[in-house]
C-alpha cells in the first residue's frame, strides 16, 4: 500500500510541474501593466520603476521562474502584490479552517447522499426511485448558496439558533466550534450529496445485476447478509472512485460558502484576491487549491485500492 | 423408495414485451436419494430455468405456472420465502458453470463458504470459518486455512470451481445441483470435479443432479438420465439404456452424434439437421417433429405425454 | 428528424425541452412580457412586498420590480452559459478532436496542458480568467469557456482515439481521402452526439456558475439585474422584504432543473445503456 502510494506521488510530480509553469505564467497574461495598475493612474513612472523592482518583475523571466519554485519549495510563496505581507503565513493560518469546512461537507454529503443512493438503487425503478432520483435531479440543480442563504436568515438572524459566521478552532472550543461549522457544512454537502447518490444509484444497480448476487440467493443466504456484505461492499468501491471526480466541486463550492458564512479560510482569501487584483496571491491559491485537489484524488485512489482487493499494486 | 424430488409437468413461463416464451413446458422427473442423475440437452432447452424453478430464484420476467416441485413430498412452492431460503444451500444447493462470475470479488473465498453455513446454522462465526476451512479442504484446496483468506480472483479456475462446490457441500444438502460445472474448464480438472461430486455422493449420501450438454461426462457419472428437448422432458432412463436402447428419435440423434471409438470412422458426423423450434411460438404438436426422421401424421397435431415403457425408462413419443 | 420524433416519445426529454423552450423564449422576449423596467427606480416604492398594485413579487431596495429583473436576468444567464458552453465545446472540442486524431507530439503536449487545468478547480479557473481580464461580461464567458474546455477536450480526444483506431485498417484501403475529409465526414459525426450530451448538462452548470460569480460580486455588474446579485442583494436587506430571497434564487433553481431535465432526457436518447445504470 505503502508503495502504491509512493508510486502515485511521484506520478504526481510532472502535473505538478505543469501545474506550477501554468500558475507562474498567469501573471504575464494580464493585459496592460499590472504594477501601473496597482499604483493607479497618479503614480510616476519612477514609482512604479521601484515597484517592479520590488516585486523582482525586472528580473528575466527565467529567472524569476526558477526563484519562485525554489521558494515554493522551501514554503515561501513570496510577498502579496499589494498587501507587502508574506503570503505564507496567511496561508498557514487560513488553510485549516477550509480544511475543516472540506471535510465537514463531505460528511454531511456521504450521509446524505450515499443512503438516498442505495434506497433508490435497491428499489430501482419503483415509486421511491422515482422519487429520490427526481430529489437528487432537483438537488443537482439547486444553488445551494441560496439554501445557505435562507438558511442564514432563518436560522442564523431570525431564530438565532446558529452563529451567523465566523470560524472557532476546534481546539479551542469544540462545541462552538461544530456549532459555527454546522450550517457551512451542510451546506457545501447538500451541493455535493445528489452527485454522490446519483453515483452511489448506479454502482447499487450494477451490482444488483452481478451473478454473484444470484447466486448469493441461490445459496439461501439471508437478505441483510446480501444487503450488506455483497451488494453494498461492492458498490461502495466505486463510490469511492466518484469522490475524487467530484474533489474539485467540493472545493469549488466551498468557496461560495465561505464567503456566505464569513468564513476565514482560502476561499474568501482567495476572492478577496481577485477583488483586490492581488496576483500573488491568487497565484498561490490556485496552487494551493490545485495541489489539494490532487491529494484528495490520491487519497480517493488509496482508498479504492484498499477496498477492493482486486486493485493490484501494479 | 420415496423420491426424494418430485418434479410433476413443471411449467414456467417468461412474460416478455415480445410475447410469452415457454421456457419449461412440462418437464416431470424424480430424483432418489443417493443417486446421481443426469440432464442433458442442447442449450436453450430449459435445463437451467428447471433448475432455478426448483429454487424458486426465477429472475422477474418469469412465472412458475403450472406443475409442482415436491422435496420428501412437501411442495416447494407452496413454502414461504423464509421457508425457501433455509431449502436453498442448505438442502438443495447449486454448482454453477462460470465460478469466477459467482464469487464476490470483494469478499474472501473463504467467506463465501462460512457464509452459507451461518446463513442455515446458528453458530458463532469462528465456527463456520473452521468449518469452511475444513470443508475447502475437503474438496482439495491446498492449505486451506490460508487460502480461505484470499480472493477469487487470486485462484485458479478449478480452484475457484472446488470454492462453489465447498460452499454448495458445506451445509451438507440432500440434493446437489450441478450445472455444467465443468464446461469451463480442462480436462484433467473435469475429471477431478466429477470425482468430487462422486464423493460427495458417496460420504454424504446427498444426491447430484447433473446438468450437461456433454453426454460423454454424463455416461461417466450418473445412473441416470434425462433428455430434455423444448421445454420439455423427452426421455427417462438409466445410462445403460439411453446408449443401448435409445427410443426418442432425438436422443438417437444425439447417440449418433457420438463419434464411435470403435468400428469404422464415417468421413463425417452425422448431425441432426434443422434447428429446435423458436420459443416464443411452439407448434401443437410434438416438437421434435419438423427434425423427425420418423414423424407420423399424428405428430403434427397431437402433443405425445410422457410414458413409461417399464424398467424405469419413460419416452415423449408415439 | 428521426431524433425529433424519438425525442417526443420520451418523456424525460420532451419534459425538459419544454421547459427549456419556455425560458428561453421568456429571455428572448423579455421586453414584452416584463411588466416594468428592471432598472426603473422608484424610490418610494422600495420594498414592496409580493402582490402590492402593480409588483407581482414586490420591489428591491431601489423600488425596482422584481418579476422583470427576473425576466431579465434570464437573459444574462443564458446568454453568459450558452455562450461559455458553445465556446467550450468549440476550443476544447476542437483541440481534442485535433489532438485525438493527429497524435504526436501535438497530442502529447495539448492533453497535458488539459490535464493540469483539469487539476484546478472548474470554478477557480474562472474566477482567475475574471481576475485578469476584468468584470465584464465577455469576461465571465471568456472564463466559464477556459474552465469548461478541458472535459469537452477530454470527451472530443477519447471519441476521436476511438474512430481513429477503427480507421486505420480502413484507411490503408482508402487511401488517397486526404486525412481532413475523414475527419468531417467519419470522426466528427461519431464525437457529435456525445458533445451534445455534455452540452446540456453544462449549460446548466454555466447557470449556476454565472449566478455563483454574481453572488460573489464578480459577475456581470449593476444595473444589469443578474440572479445572483440579486440574491446577495437581498441578503442585507431582508428585514425590510424577507421574501427578497426567495425569487432569484426559484429563478435559478427552476431553469437549472429545466436544462438538466433535458439533458438527461437526451442521454437517455443518445446512449440507453447508460440510463439504464442509472446515471
Amino acid at each position: 500500500m505503502l508503495r502504491y502510494a509512493l508510486r502515485r506521488l511521484i506520478l504526481m510530480i510532472p502535473l505538478l510541474a505543469g501545474l506550477a509553469v501554468l500558475v507562474f505564467f498567469y501573471i504575464f497574461m494580464i493585459p496592460g501593466d499590472p504594477v501601473a495598475g496597482a499604483l493607479g493612474p497618479y503614480a510616476t513612472e519612477e514609482a512604479v520603476a521601484y515597484m517592479r523592482h520590488e516585486l523582482g518583475l525586472d528580473r528575466p523571466v527565467t529567472v524569476q521562474f526558477v526563484d519562485w519554485v525554489k521558494g515554493a519549495i522551501r514554503g515561501d510563496l513570496g510577498i502579496s502584490f499589494t498587501g507587502r505581507t508574506e503570503i505564507t503565513p496567511v496561508l498557514i493560518q487560513r488553510i485549516p479552517a477550509t480544511l475543516q469546512l472540506a471535510f465537514g461537507g463531505l460528511v454531511f454529503a456521504v450521509g446524505i447522499g450515499l443512503p438516498f443512493g442505495f434506497i433508490a438503487g435497491l428499489n430501482k425503478n419503483t415509486k421511491i426511485d422515482y422519487l429520490f432520483s427526481t430529489a437528487a435531479l432537483g438537488g443537482l440543480s439547486l444553488p445551494h448558496f441560496w439554501v445557505g442563504t435562507l438558511l442564514l436568515i432563518f436560522l442564523g438572524v431570525k431564530f438565532k439558533i446558529l452563529p451567523t459566521g465566523g470560524y472557532v478552532p476546534f481546539r479551542e472550543d469544540p462545541v462552538q466550534s461544530l456549532k459555527h461549522l454546522l450550517m457551512p457544512a451542510f451546506v457545501i454537502g447538500i451541493d455535493l450529496a445528489p452527485f454522490i447518490a446519483r453515483m452511489t444509484r448506479a454502482s447499487v444497480i450494477e451490482t444488483m445485476q452481478e451473478p454473484f448476487v444470484a447466486y448469493a440467493r441461490a445459496k439461501g443466504l439471508r437478505k441483510t447478509t446480501i444487503l450488506f456484505s455483497y451488494i453494498i461492499r461492492h458498490a461502495l468501491c466505486q463510490v469511492v472512485v466518484v469522490l475524487a471526480m467530484y474533489s474539485g466541486h467540493l472545493l469549488g463550492g466551498s468557496l461560495v460558502v465561505e464567503e456566505l458564512f464569513l468564513w476565514p479560510g482560502m476561499g474568501r482569501l482567495f476572492i478577496g484576491s481577485v477583488k483586490d487584483l492581488d496576483y500573488f496571491v491568487i497565484q498561490a491559491c490556485i496552487l494551493i487549491y490545485a495541489t489539494l485537489r490532487l491529494l484528495l484524488n490520491l487519497v480517493a485512489d488509496l482508498a479504492h485500492a484498499q477496498l477492493d482487493p482486486r486493485i493490484q499494486l501494479k | 423408495m420415496q423420491p426424494l424430488l418430485e418434479v410433476e409437468d413443471l411449467r414456467a413461463h417468461f412474460f416478455t414485451r415480445y410475447g410469452v416464451i415457454k421456457a419449461v413446458d412440462g418437464v416431470s422427473f424424480e430424483i432418489y436419494p443417493g443417486e446421481i442423475v443426469g440432464l442433458a440437452g442442447e442449450s436453450g432447452c430449459g435445463k437451467s430455468v428447471t433448475t432455478q424453478c426448483i429454487l424458486r430464484i426465477l429472475p422477474v420476467p418469469g412465472r412458475i405456472v403450472g406443475g409442482d416441485v415436491r422435496l420428501e413430498g412437501k411442495s416447494l412452492l407452496d413454502l414461504s420465502q423464509e421457508e425457501m431460503r433455509e431449502v436453498r444451500g442448505g438442502r438443495i444447493s447449486i454448482v454453477l458453470q462460470d465460478a469466477l462470475a459467482a464469487l464476490n470479488p470483494v469478499i474472501t473465498t473463504g467467506r463465501q463458504v462460512a457464509d452459507v453455513f451461518q446463513a442455515h446454522t446458528r453458530v458463532f462465526w469462528k465456527e463456520a470459518w473452521q468449518q469452511a476451512v475444513d470443508v475447502m479442504r475437503m474438496v482439495g484446496i491446498p492449505k486451506s486455512e490460508i487460502r480461505a483468506k484470499h480472493y477469487a480472483h487470486e485462484f485458479s479456475g478449478g480452484m475457484q470451481q472446488r470454492t462453489v462446490i465447498a460452499a454448495a457441500l458445506i451445509c451438507k444438502p440432500d440434493l446437489i445441483i450441478a450445472d455444467e460445472p465443468t464446461t469451463a474448464l480442462d480436462v484433467t480438472i473435469q475429471m477431478q470435479i466429477l470425482n468430487l461430486l462422486k464423493q460427495a455422493r458417496q460420504k454424504m449420501g446427498s444426491s447430484v443432479l447433473y446438468i450437461s450438454h456433454d453426454l460423454a461426462n454424463i455416461a461417466r457419472i450418473c445412473e441416470r438420465v434425462m433428455i430434455m428437448y423444448a421445454g420439455q422432458v423427452v426421455e427417462i432412463a438409466s445410462v445403460r439404456d439411453i446408449y443401448s436402447n435409445p427410443l426418442h428419435p432425438y436422443t438417437r440423434g444425439l447417440m449418433a452424434c457420438i463419434p464411435p471409438m470403435e468400428g469404422e470412422r464415417h468421413c463425417y458426423l452425422p448431425a441432426i439437421s434443422g434447428s429446435p423450434p423458436d420459443p416464443l411460438m411452439y407448434p401443437a404438436g410434438c416438437r421434435f417433429e419438423p427434425r423427425c426422421a420418423e414423424a407420423q401424421e399424428r405428430c403434427k397435431f397431437e402433443s405425445p405425454p410422457l410414458k413409461s415403457v417399464g424398467g424405469g425408462h419413460h419416452v415423449r413419443c408415439f | 428528424m428521426k431524433m425529433l420524433r424519438r425525442l417526443a416519445t420520451n418523456r424525460l426529454a420532451a419534459a425538459g425541452g419544454v421547459a427549456v423552450l419556455l425560458i428561453v423564449l421568456m429571455a428572448i422576449f423579455a421586453p414584452l412580457i416584463s411588466p416594468h423596467d428592471p432598472v426603473d427606480i422608484h424610490i418610494p416604492d422600495r420594498f414592496a412586498p409580493p402582490l402590492s398594485g402593480d409588483y407581482v413579487l414586490g420591489t428591491d431596495e431601489v423600488g425596482r420590480d422584481v418579476l422583470s429583473r427576473i425576466i431579465y436576468g434570464a437573459r444574462v444567464s443564458l446568454f453568459v452559459a450558452t455562450s461559455a458552453v458553445a465556446g467550450a465545446a468549440l476550443i476544447g472540442g476542437g483541440i481534442g478532436v485535433l489532438s485525438g486524431y493527429f497524435g504526436g507530439w501535438v497530442d502529447s503536449i495539448l492533453m497535458r496542458i488539459v490535464d493540469v487545468l483539469f487539476a484546478i478547480p472548474t470554478f477557480m479557473i474562472a474566477i482567475s480568467v475574471i481576475g485578469i481580464f476584468g468584470r465584464a461580461m465577455p469576461a465571465i464567458i471568456f472564463g466559464l469557456t477556459v474552465a469548461y474546455s478541458p472535459l469537452f477536450a477530454r470527451v472530443s480526444y477519447s471519441g476521436a482515439v476511438a474512430v481513429r483506431e477503427q480507421l486505420y485498417v480502413e484507411a490503408s484501403q482508402a487511401q488517397g481521402a486526404s486525412p481532413w475529409r475523414i475527419l468531417v465526414q467519419d470522426v466528427l459525426p461519431n464525437i457529435f452526439p456525445l458533445i451534445v450530451v455534455q452540452t446540456t448538462t453544462y449549460v446548466a452548470r454555466g447557470i449556476l456558475a454565472e449566478a455563483s460569480l454574481g453572488f460573489l460580486g464578480l459577475g456581470v455588474q449593476p444595473p444589469t439585474p443578474t440572479w445572483g446579485a440579486m440574491l446577495t442583494l437581498s441578503r442585507e436587506y431582508f428585514y425590510h422584504s424577507p421574501t427578497l430571497p426567495v425569487w432569484p434564487g426559484l429563478a435559478i433553481l427552476v431553469s437549472v432543473f429545466a436544462f438538466n431535465l433535458f439533458g438527461d432526457g437526451l442521454r437517455d436518447l443518445f446512449d440507453p445503456r447508460a440510463w439504464q445504470a442509472g446515471q
